[in-house]
C-alpha cells in the first residue's frame, strides 16, 4: 500500500473512532495498531499535525485516582474533514469494486 | 537501549522545535510508556513497537496532511526555507579592466580622427553662418545708403539696387538658419559624447 494511501486511510480511521467519543493518545494507538499492521509511533506525529490543521484539540482531566490524563477530541472542522475523507474513500471503493466485479465475466 | 535513553534520544532530535510543541510531543510518548507498562509489555517490547527514535522524529518534520493537499503549506518554524539569493553585483576585475582599456585605447584613435571631423564641420557651419548674417547687413546697408563699401568687390550688384537689397536680406535670413542648425547640432553632439562616456564608464566598470 503506497504510503500517503496508508496515511489518508489512517487519518479517516482517527477522525471516525474521534468522531463517536474522545480518546486518549494509547487508546487510539491500540484501537488502529492491534487491527493494522502500523508502527506505534506512526500515529502520535499525525495526531500532532491533525491538531496543527484544526481538526482535533485536546483536554485533561483530572480524576480523583490518578495523574491528570491528555485526551483527544474532534473538532467541527475535524467532522467536515472526516466527510471529505469519507466521501473520497466511498469514490475509490465504488470505482474498485465495479472493476472487480467486471472481472469475473471473463471465468 | 532504556525507556529514559529512548526518550532523551527522541527530545534530542526534536530540538529544532519550538519548546512548548516539544514539552507537548514527550509529554504524549511518556503517558504511552505509562498506559502500556500498565497493560504488562515490558519497556522493551514498547520501544520495539514505538520503532527507532530517527523515524519517529523526521515525521515531525513533515508538514501536509492528505486531506489539505490543495492547501498552500503551512510555514512550519523548525524547516527552514532557503533564503532567496539577491543576485551580487560583480564589478570587473582589474584584469578585465586593463583589457577593456587597452581595447578602448586603441578603437579611440581610431573613432578620434572622425569624431574631431564632426566638430570641423559644426565650426564651419557656425562660421558660414556668421559670415552670411554679417555680409547681409552689410549689403543691406549699402543698399539702402547706396555707397558701395570698399572691401566687397560686386560691382555688377550696384547696377540693381533692388537685387542688392532683397539677396543681403536673403544672406541674413540663410546665415541665420545657418546659426540655429548650429546650435542643435553642436546640442545633439554634447548629448552624443556624454552618453558614450557613460556607456563607455559603465563598460570598464562591469556594471
Amino acid at each position: 500500500m503506497n504510503i500517503q494511501f496508508k496515511k489518508g486511510v489512517i487519518e479517516l480511521c482517527l477522525l471516525s473512532l474521534l468522531s463517536k467519543k474522545d480518546y486518549l493518545g494509547y487508546e487510539l494507538v491500540r484501537e488502529l495498531c492491534d487491527n493494522f499492521k502500523l508502527l506505534e509511533g506512526s500515529i502520535y506525529p499525525l495526531l500532532r499535525r491533525l491538531i496543527n490543521e484544526g481538526y482535533l484539540d485536546t483536554f485533561m482531566t483530572e480524576p480523583e485516582d490518578g495523574s491528570p490524563k491528555k485526551y483527544y477530541r474532534i473538532t467541527s472542522k475535524g467532522i467536515e474533514a472526516r466527510k471529505t475523507l469519507l466521501d473520497q474513500w466511498n469514490n475509490l471503493t465504488t470505482r474498485i469494486n465495479n472493476l472487480i466485479k467486471e472481472d469475473c465475466y471473463n471465468e | 537501549m532504556n525507556r529514559y535513553e529512548y526518550l532523551e534520544k527522541i527530545d534530542q532530535l526534536l530540538i529544532t522545535l519550538p519548546y512548548d510543541e516539544r514539552r507537548e510531543i514527550m509529554y504524549d510518548y511518556e503517558e504511552h510508556f505509562k498506559e502500556a507498562l500498565k497493560d504488562g509489555k515490558t519497556e522493551e517490547e514498547i520501544i520495539i513497537a514505538l520503532g527507532s527514535p530517527e523515524k519517529i522524529a523526521s515525521q515531525y518534520a513533515t508538514k501536509l496532511t492528505v486531506v489539505d493537499k490543495a492547501k498552500p503549506e503551512q510555514p512550519n518554524n523548525h524547516v527552514k526555507k532557503p533564503i532567496p539569493k539577491r543576485p551580487v553585483k560583480k564589478g570587473n576585475g582589474p584584469v578585465e579592466i586593463i583589457l577593456l582599456l587597452f581595447v578602448a585605447i586603441i578603437v579611440g584613435s581610431i573613432l578620434l580622427g572622425p569624431y574631431l571631423g564632426l566638430w570641423g564641420i559644426v565650426i564651419a557651419f557656425f562660421v558660414c553662418g556668421i559670415v552670411f548674417v554679417f555680409l547681409g547687413f552689410t549689403l543691406l546697408l549699402s543698399s539702402i545708403v547706396s555707397v558701395p563699401i570698399s572691401f566687397i568687390s560686386l560691382p555688377f550688384l550696384f547696377e540693381y539696387p533692388v537685387l542688392l537689397f532683397a539677396g543681403s536680406i536673403a544672406l541674413i535670413c540663410i546665415g541665420g538658419l545657418i546659426l540655429i542648425a548650429t546650435y542643435y547640432i553642436v546640442k545633439a553632439l554634447c548629448y552624443m559624447t556624454y552618453y558614450l562616456i557613460q556607456w563607455f564608464i559603465k563598460l570598464v566598470r562591469g556594471y
